[in-house]
């Protein structure tokens, strides 16, 4: 009796204890906002394979539509492919960016995996991860895709790393109705000081009307940036020579500016929009239809548009200061596609690919929910079907008319990317001057340059 | 007479049958212990002493995260105040309230088991993200709180988007999952001789006197435990601060936790990170021995 009594309560302190372990698993948790769903649970391998099937690890993120049609895709190449099993890792935006890096970093990436463009950079910088599409030509065909933009977006060292997946551009979605309110007219170019002006006149003569819906994250890339590279011509750090391209007082000067449109009432008190940071849409004062303008990307103009069912939307140019050496804005890539070079099914990751971008009925289930379509097939297509929103296609037509190139890299890493929300924060929260943010960012930037390898 | 010369030796030690079958017991927590507690408590320590981007190998760089953490880093004094500021509210917040409602509900009434119920469970929600979200919807500019702050005439407060205001938010928080340290209280006060209350009554003391010459005195070990154990959280926090307000507004609720994150998972720069923890580990390590150091002065201990 002794004895058996000893030996159940080891087993017991033993099944407790294995218990407690298994809670430490290395399954990731589910991120703030969103909640993360996978239709397989294996994420410790990048992918298996049977004798009669192989299994495919395919991770991205996206709203509702882009999972659906992404779904769609998935399941039209298995029934194509009925030896082949992608399992579809869908995510919030939230926390994804931290998610590759660790996956990159341990070696657990999937076999494919939607890449935002601003870190894309600093992962190459950082390893050997990505498959070269140039070294699968019978296996991807680029045909569709214009070369420039191609060579632009997705190229690194003259290797084909990551494939765009659709054209897309910053946009200023305006609300019609509420610029007819506010007297201002969409027809007329937007320049940085009418913007100033007619953002500071427009919020003394309704106050309870704002010019501008943004937060201190989006001011980085639409008009702390862009404003210094309609001054510069250059990207806010050259890469090729690690360095700032503009001066102390370049800077000083669109801080000021900033400033002056926080304590003109051109944008919302920076408290009061900081409830929404990342997610202007859900602002209550633009669902009100009390924002004219908001920025936006092309790839997602939709969720602000969708925000005020009852009014009508359109978009306008960027804007463009007149004394500019360069437009500053670009067409540019809502994301990028890449195949894990560690992945057991290269080529196999590569043709679901192919299809992706090139097939007619992909193309069609797709449509816009990655922005307008990277390839003319695609583009042609969706007119001929009218699958396109006007309003993103608009928006789209806007830049690509811009002479502007794109900045990502070093100005995009996360790093130099908090520098730039930091120095708008502390003068929109009144914290510094501009010339003491200036200084500070300036000095946190050398920082970083000299620790690059 | 040959009886007492035997002489029975006590079980001192050594490796008997007994020590190995406790061994046994032990050893899968011990397995444990030094997978998941040792082995990155001395990784971390190794590689605060690298650079180590987390792709490639790292390289031995001696103290100089040390030195820049200290000499050139301002976000980490920001960090650091901030996160002393979170502390030296959250814990005195926590500890008297968690007091006072143990005070009330030690009475022996109907439904007072509910009631200690009720006021234990948000204690269990610690860490949790959901509650974190849940947090930051009630106290957005629209939300449950300032409706109700409405019902009674004053105007919306800027929880979140106020710098000023945000880290009372999250204090909030961890100060309103106080359950925990209410149920260590309510043992403490049940032990309290009542025959001292009722020596004390006779003497005409008031209830306050009571209350600051015998209750509290007696509860005194209760409470050092209790702060100590809130303060080692509360210097450590992450959840809140990350999902509430993201480190914001304007970096004012950027604590320690959250800077040692990006550091490591956001800038790669696992070494410089590792170098935080440890400072903030030997923080802590102050703080508690000055606790204890102090504890002979204030502390009672019946034995």
């Amino acid at each position: 009796m002794r004895k058996v009594t000893k030996l159940t309560c080891l087993l017991l302190t033993g099944m407790m204890a294995a218990t407690a372990l298994t809670g430490c698993t290395n399954k990731p948790a589910a991120t703030s906002s969103g909640a993360e769903t996978e239709k397989a649970a294996d994420q410790t391998t990048a992918g298996k394979s049977t004798a009669e099937q192989i299994t495919l690890r395919f991770m991205w993120w996206g709203g509702d539509a882009r999972n659906e049609a992404t779904l769609a895709v998935i399941d039209q190449y298995q029934k194509l492919h009925p030896e082949v099993k992608i399992e579809a890792e869908m995510n919030s935006d939230q926390g994804y960016i931290d998610k590759v890096s660790t996956m990159l970093a341990n070696g657990t990436a999937p076999d494919i995996m939607q890449q935002n463009v601003d870190s894309l950079p600093d992962f190459i910088s950082r390893g050997d991860f990505f498959v070269n599409f140039n070294d699968y030509p019978d296996l991807f065909d680029t045909s569709g895709f214009e070369k420039t933009f191609i060579s632009q977006f997705g190229t690194f060292d003259d290797k084909l790393l990551a494939i765009p997946t659709g054209m897309s551009c910053l946009a200023t979605v305006a609300n019609e109705d509420a610029a007819k309110t506010c007297g201002i007219d969409l027809s007329r170019q937007i320049t940085w000081e009418s913007m100033l002006e007619d953002g500071k006149k427009l919020h003394e003569q309704n106050p309870e009307y704002f010019y501008m819906n943004t937060d201190t994250r989006i001011l980085c890339e639409y008009v702390l940036r862009p404003y210094l590279r309609q001054l510069t011509g250059q990207s806010f750090i050259i890469d090729s020579e690690k360095k700032m391209s503009f001066t102390r007082e370049q800077l000083v000067e669109v801080l000021q500016y900033i400033k002056d449109c926080y304590s003109g009432g051109v944008f919302e008190p920076a408290e009061d929009s900081a409830t929404f940071k990342g997610q202007i849409q859900t602002n209550p004062m633009w669902m009100d239809g009390k924002f004219v303008f908001a920025y936006g990307p092309s790839s997602s103009i939709n969720l602000l548009i969708d925000a005020v069912p009852d009014n009508t939307c359109t978009v306008v140019q960027m804007p463009l200061s007149t004394e500019r050496v360069n437009d500053g804005f670009f067409a540019d890539t809502p994301q990028y596609m890449t195949v894990n070079k560690n992945s057991k099914h290269v080529e196999e990751a590569v043709k679901f690919l192919d299809y992706f971008y090139n097939n007619s009925e992909a193309q069609e289930t797709l449509k816009d929910v990655r922005s307008v379509p990277p390839t003319s097939t695609a583009r042609n297509l969706c007119a001929e079907k009218k699958l396109l929103n006007p309003v993103v296609v608009s928006a789209v037509d806007l830049a690509a008319g811009l002479n502007g190139k794109s900045d990502k890299g070093y100005t995009t890493s996360a790093e130099v990317y908090a520098i730039q929300e930091d120095m708008i924060e502390s003068v929109a929260y009144g914290q510094s001057t501009p010339e003491d943010a200036a200084d500070n960012a300036i000095d946190l930037i050398n920082d970083y340059l000299s620790g690059l390898k | 007479m040959a009886n007492s010369k035997v002489k029975i030796k006590p079980n001192c030690g050594g490796w008997t049958k007994r020590n190995k079958i406790g061994f046994m017991y032990v050893c899968i927590w011990i397995f444990g212990f030094l997978l998941f507690q040792m082995y990155p408590f001395i990784s971390s320590l190794i590689y605060s002493f690298t650079d180590y981007d987390i792709f490639d190998k790292p390289s031995f760089i001696g103290l100089d995260n040390y030195i820049k953490l200290f000499t050139k880093d301002k976000e980490f004094w920001n960090s650091l105040t901030v996160t002393l500021k979170y502390t030296f509210i959250t814990v005195p917040g926590k500890v008297v309230l968690a007091l006072i409602i143990a005070m009330i509900l030690n009475r022996e009434l109907k439904g007072i088991n509910f009631m200690r119920t009720v006021y234990y469970i948000p204690s269990l929600l610690s860490g949790s993200v959901a509650v974190a979200i849940l947090w930051k919807v009630l106290f957005m500019n629209d939300g449950f709180i300032n409706s109700l702050l409405g019902v009674v005439h004053i105007p919306p407060v800027k929880w979140m988007g106020n710098p000023s205001m945000a880290v009372i938010t999250i204090c909030m928080l961890e100060i309103w999952q106080f359950g925990s340290s209410m149920v260590l209280f309510l043992s403490a006060l049940k032990q309290v001789p009542r025959e001292l209350y009722e020596a004390a009554r006779i003497d005409g003391a008031t209830k306050i006197r009571i209350f600051f010459k015998i209750t509290l005195p007696m509860i005194t070990s209760i409470a050092f435990f209790n702060i100590i154990m809130q303060l080692i959280t509360a210097l450590q926090n992450f959840t809140s601060a990350f999902v509430v307000t993201n480190g914001g507004p304007n970096k004012a609720t950027y604590v320690l936790g959250m800077k040692l994150y990006t550091d490591a998972f956001k800038y790669f720069k696992m070494g410089y990170a590792c170098a935080t923890s440890w400072i903030l580990f030997i923080i802590i390590m102050i703080m508690t021995l000055i606790l204890f150091v102090t504890s002979k002065k204030w502390v009672y201990y019946d034995n």
